[in-house]
């Protein structure tokens, strides 16, 4: 096991040199220049005359050659500099102080309902099978697999909260600071964040419990007269749990995508609205920590979870 | 097969019948003070550090730092800080007499040196418009500033007068080096106005809390004004509806405009935006340096047509450099009206009777506008190619290394003329690349316009307008329509918010009736 | 499904072959949704192919009279902003939508599988330096990687469909990898080997029928995922240039006039749902029918 696990996490350092190369280069290769960009943003009725444009890229290190640049961003990230965004003159790290949590909130919300709602869709569809349980929310899930979020986004807030006037709109506000408010403002963003997750999971719980339903060891302990519940939870639940978790991990990376268009509806200074307007705005210093960041988080959750089936199934540990 | 679609049909009928109908009655009982929630697709990233601002930076902060002077509804300048100026012409000086008894919010005076200090800050920054103007700045006493120029015109007073002041005690005392200054001051504001800081979270929410030793006697009626940043409009809309805001600036989606106007809200219109289709005319390769081009690309798209379904009726068509509602507009110009006979006659006269294919570079925002434009120049045999950029692409080639083709344009109007100068004069401001060609009749007119002369506007007005009618006659830029914007609120909220432009605000006397 | 994740543990026992065409049909065609799904597939494609002679009008055509029209006998799903008839957009966008989807499965297909063919099949330098690469690429959520790459590239549909492509290579590197790597311990090939059948011969022979159940799952319901990341890309500004017709695009300028016109966002929308469904299920119903032991990784 222990050779197992330093295998994997050797290759997850080769992991992250790549993606910390495809970071850099792929975003260097945005087009414009991104001093002009600045100019344009900040100074825009005024003209600045040509030197100062050069003592701008001197003063933000873009007159280097490029593996330069390189190696000095990876050395300053080492120092958890993570660099100085152009058009918010901040330091990208506390930007990112500020934004992470607002997603991870989110995000870490979601994922978990996903995960919870999913499985206990998915039981409830299949064991219900064929009865009105499932024939409510198997439909309820081929719409979640398919809605664009962000429409769903829209029709919610006008469903609920315009027509109905349950839920605050739009917003974030810290748990610490109100926390009343901050759930009511939560709920919409985390279910339209969810909804995905939740019809998927159950789809994947629904057909492995159909399939570990029907084996032999299940209907064993039927016969044995064991009630309905401790058979559902000890034996078939435990079964098909493995490829949910498989998704449940694969889930964060959906999250983060979804934060970027769910952050977008809902007005929430998150993580991924500040990429997205950083990619179109091209503060390149933003986007690379950006994706960095959130390139590790996935990389070492996918490494949590291969260990972890390390662990629950030996023949992978010779795979 | 049909089960499996029941539900998720039915709840779209519910969506469907939740979108009719909504909105809800006011009740009046009449007091003042509050909160006013408002909603904003832009919020202040830099709160009072001058140099690096942007406008929408600008005119959001105009709580806390006022202006020196600005405009009335007619586009002639009026005081705010400043009591009065004299300029002199010959001696090419500009005098501000300054209000008296006015602090800054730390405590510290509104006086001549402290315009200075605050002038020779855009002038060092070179952010200062016309900044190059100036020789020196001369502290005559204690409420009067001399400017001493070596050169003169009438837009001078706007672009100095228009300056947002900053406390120069505040900046100075808020760290020990230059950039801790400047640090400081991109985070915190300390003007005058009727309004301080009171909590900002970038990209999300700023807060304004009543200034208690504010200038002006009784003012402001609000106890704190809140502006949140919504970027979607359609949720800003629903904001509104919801009665969750009291106010949403500078909106410029139609639809939203007239759902929200038929639920009985209230709109303060602003100037909207002045499209155009500027061409790459003086690069001597290009199809559009050809004037027959420019001429048949104006004659063939059906401006009214076009101006009438993208904005439902909100829209004005624009057939010369100027929209009506500016002071410079020349009446009754309009010399290429819809077409498309005109415009084949005129691609053959310029050898291209097998057409050709244009480049149109626009913002995802003007892919519906591109779209119509394809449509008719189609029709006339010209292929447009569209070219969606990102705003940062955009802006790159648009303010700098320059575009090939047409590009697709929308900039502010001012009330006065100087838009003329800033978009399209001698040394523009904003389209500075270079790429269009401007005539040298036009170029004449325009340095006639700026004659020392001239000390306002309205004396320059004759000029102005045949500057435009050149424009005219050279084909120079294709103008489109002016775009809408209002600025919408409550039934139940007083605020002559965008007072006469999308840069203009006094919220000191806002005020809201009980609700 | 987003993003199909496989462990090379699900194909360390030999994948059987299907070869039976009757069991297929037996089983694929014993679920209603899949049959519907199927039926709306070859709807779609018949549209898509036919639009020119389906459509109503020209889907490009601008309009002042038609500006915003209510649904009536003439059009039936009303017109946009511009006048355009919104069924002849809807017809010309299934167009765009299946091109997106086939296209983009086509090219990361393409790159993909004999990626993941070569690493299996090669030395442990080329192996780990590709399958690492792909690791790497997997470490962005989909919907990023295609943002930061369209913005590289700009906005137009083939950027999309190139930027959706490279985002989505590393899956069918990863199913092709892993099923290589067990397929080559099998003892047929490994009998082939001795008898001095050469690599090449060995993949085509052996490896590529073995692969193909569980791509061609993958394919199918990726194609679902491609429409749906396409309309988040036109949500946020990225994507058909105009004219052009996309159901995401649709949606995205159609909600704004949600109020008066439900149906300019709403039609779009549906058609979405409905062509990620169909995916969907007749994804699912390749994979009960092909190989059920994929249950549970795709």
């Amino acid at each position: 096991m222990t050779t197992y696990i330093i295998r994997r996490i050797l290759q997850a350092v080769v992991v992250l040199i790549i993606v910390t190369l495809m970071v850099f280069f792929v975003i260097r290769l945005l087009p414009g220049d991104p001093l002009i960009i600045y100019v344009a943003q900040t100074a825009q009725l005024q003209a600045m005359p040509p030197e100062m444009i050069e003592e701008l890229r001197i003063q933000y290190g873009l007159d280097k050659p490029i593996m330069v640049q390189y190696v000095n961003w990876i050395a300053n990230m080492f120092r958890g500099d993570f660099g100085e965004s152009v058009y918010y003159h901040e330091d990208v790290s506390a930007l990112m102080i500020e934004r992470f949590p607002v997603t991870l909130h989110i995000g870490g919300l979601s994922l978990i309902i996903g995960a919870v709602f999913g499985i206990l869709v998915g039981i409830i569809t299949a064991v219900r099978r064929g009865k009105w349980p499932d024939k409510i929310l198997t439909p309820l899930t081929y719409v979640g697999i398919t809605i664009p979020v962000f429409f769903l986004g829209i029709l919610m807030i006008y469903v609920f909260g315009v027509k109905f006037g349950w839920l605050p709109i739009s917003g974030y506000t810290s748990p610490f600071e109100n926390f009343g408010l901050s759930t009511r403002q939560l709920i919409m963003p985390v279910i339209c964040m969810s909804f995905f997750s939740i019809a998927a999971n159950a789809r994947q719980m629904r057909s492995s419990m159909l399939e570990v339903i029907s084996q032999d060891y299940v209907r064993t302990a039927w016969s044995k007269g064991l009630t309905e519940r401790s058979v559902i939870l000890k034996h078939a639940m435990k079964n098909s749990l493995i490829p949910v978790i498989t998704l449940v991990g694969v889930g964060v990376g959906i999250l983060f995508g979804g934060s970027v268009l769910v952050e977008t509806i809902f007005a929430i200074p998150g993580v991924g609205r500040l990429l997205v307007s950083s990619i179109f705005g091209q503060d390149y210093v933003v986007v690379q920590a950006i994706t960095l960041v959130i390139a590790v988080a996935i990389l070492v959750v996918n490494l949590l979870v291969d260990i972890s089936y390390g662990w629950l199934d030996p023949r992978i540990r010779y795979g | 097969m049909k089960k499996f679609l029941v539900i998720p049909a039915a709840l779209i009928l519910v969506c469907i019948m939740a979108f009719s109908g909504c909105g809800g009655d006011e009740e009046e009982t009449g007091a003042t003070g509050g909160t006013l929630r408002c909603v904003s697709g832009a919020i202040p990233n830099n709160l009072g550090y001058p140099p690096e601002k942007a406008p929408s930076d600008n005119y959001l902060m105009l709580p806390v730092l006022e202006r020196v002077a600005e405009w009335d509804v007619d586009g002639n300048m009026i005081p705010v800080l400043a009591e009065s100026w004299e300029t002199d012409a010959d001696a090419l000086t500009i005098t501000w007499h300054l209000k008296e008894g006015i602090k800054f919010t730390d405590g510290s005076d509104w006086n001549a040196e402290a315009l200075r200090w605050n002038f020779q800050l855009g002038i060092d920054n070179n952010t200062l418009t016309d900044g190059q103007y100036v020789d020196s700045l001369e502290v005559v006493d204690e409420h009067t500033l001399t400017m001493h120029l070596n050169s003169f015109s009438w837009m001078m007073i706007e672009n100095y007068g228009l300056i947002q002041v900053i406390s120069p005690t505040a900046f100075e005392t808020s760290g020990t080096t230059p950039e801790e200054r400047i640090d400081w001051a991109r985070v915190n504001a300390v003007g005058t106005g009727p309004f301080t800081v009171a909590d900002w979270q970038r990209d999300d929410h700023i807060k304004f809390a009543k200034n208690p030793n504010y200038w002006q006697e009784g003012l402001p009626y609000l106890d704190a004004i809140e502006i949140r940043y919504i970027p979607d409009a359609m949720v800003a809309a629903a904001t509104m509806e919801a009665g969750e805001a009291d106010m949403w600036f500078a909106v410029s989606t139609v639809q939203n405009i007239i759902d929200l106007q038929e639920l009985g809200l209230k709109i303060n219109w602003g100037p909207g935006m002045f499209t155009t289709l500027l061409p790459d005319s003086s690069n001597p390769d290009s199809p559009l340096a050809i004037k027959e081009v420019r001429e048949a690309i104006e004659y063939a798209i059906d401006r009214p047509a076009i101006a009438e379904m993208l904005g439902q009726g909100l829209y004005e068509p624009l057939h010369q450099m100027a929209s009506s509602t500016w002071p410079g507009y020349v009446e009754g110009y309009d010399p290429r009206p819809y077409d498309a006979d005109k415009a084949i006659e005129l691609l053959a006269d310029a050898g291209l009777s097998a057409g050709l294919t244009l480049k149109i570079m626009a913002t995802s925002a003007g892919t519906d506008a591109v779209a119509a434009l394809q449509s008719y120049l189609g029709e006339v045999g010209i292929t447009i190619e569209p070219d969606i950029a990102d705003l940062g692409r955009y802006f790159g080639s648009v303010f700098g290394t320059g575009w090939s083709d047409l590009v697709y344009t929308a900039s502010g109007i001012n009330p006065s003329t100087t838009d003329l100068f800033i978009h399209y004069g001698p040394s523009p401001m904003t389209f500075r690349t270079g790429n269009i060609y401007k005539s040298a009749e036009y170029l004449a007119l325009c340095a006639e316009a700026l004659d020392p002369m001239y000390t306002s506007v309205a004396a320059a007005l004759s000029k102005i307008k045949d500057a435009i009618r050149q424009a005219g006659e050279d084909a120079m830029i294709i103008p489109l329509w002016r775009t809408a914007e209002a600025c919408i609120m409550q039934t139940y909220v007083h605020s002559e918010y965008p007072k006469i432009h999308g840069i203009m605000w006094s919220p000191e006397d806002d005020w809201m009736e009980a609700h | 499904m987003a993003e199909t994740q496989l462990t090379e543990a699900g194909y360390l026992e030999k994948t059987p072959r299907v070869s039976e065409w009757r069991r297929f049909r037996r089983v694929f065609f014993s679920r209603g949704v899949v049959v519907f799904g199927l039926v709306v597939l070859v709807l779609v494609l018949f549209t898509a192919i036919f639009a020119e002679w389906l459509a109503p009008y020209d889907p490009y055509k601008t309009g002042v009279a038609k500006s915003l029209a209510q649904p009536s006998s003439e059009h039936w799903l009303g017109a946009d902003t511009l006048g355009r008839d919104t069924l002849s957009r809807l017809i010309y966008g299934s167009r765009t939508a299946l091109q997106v989807g086939f296209v983009s499965v086509l090219i990361s297909g393409v790159i993909g599988i004999p990626l993941g063919m070569i690493a299996g099949y090669s030395g442990t330098i080329v192996n780990n330096l590709i399958m690492r690469t792909m690791d790497a690429m997997m470490c962005f959520p989909m919907l990023l990687f295609a943002l930061v790459l369209a913005a590289v590239l700009g906005s137009g549909i083939w950027n999309v469909i190139i930027a959706l492509s490279v985002a989505t290579i590393p899956g069918y590197a990863r199913v092709t990898h892993g099923l290589a790597l067990s397929i080559k311990e099998n003892d047929y090939i490994l009998a082939q080997k001795s008898l001095g059948s050469d690599n090449i011969r060995t993949i085509f022979r052996h490896i590529l029928p073995n692969a193909f159940p569980p791509l061609i799952v993958l394919m199918t319901m990726q194609l679902g995922n491609l429409i749906l990341a396409e309309a988040g890309l036109s949500f946020l500004g990225i994507g058909i240039e105009p004219p052009g017709a996309a159901w995401g695009a649709m949606v995205n300028s159609g909600y704004q006039y949600l109020k008066i016109s439900p149906w300019l966002s709403f039609a779009p929308c549906l058609a979405i749902m409905l062509v990620v469904f169909a995916f969907n299920m007749v994804g699912d119903g390749l994979r009960d029918a092909l190989d059920p032991k994929l249950r549970g990784l795709l």
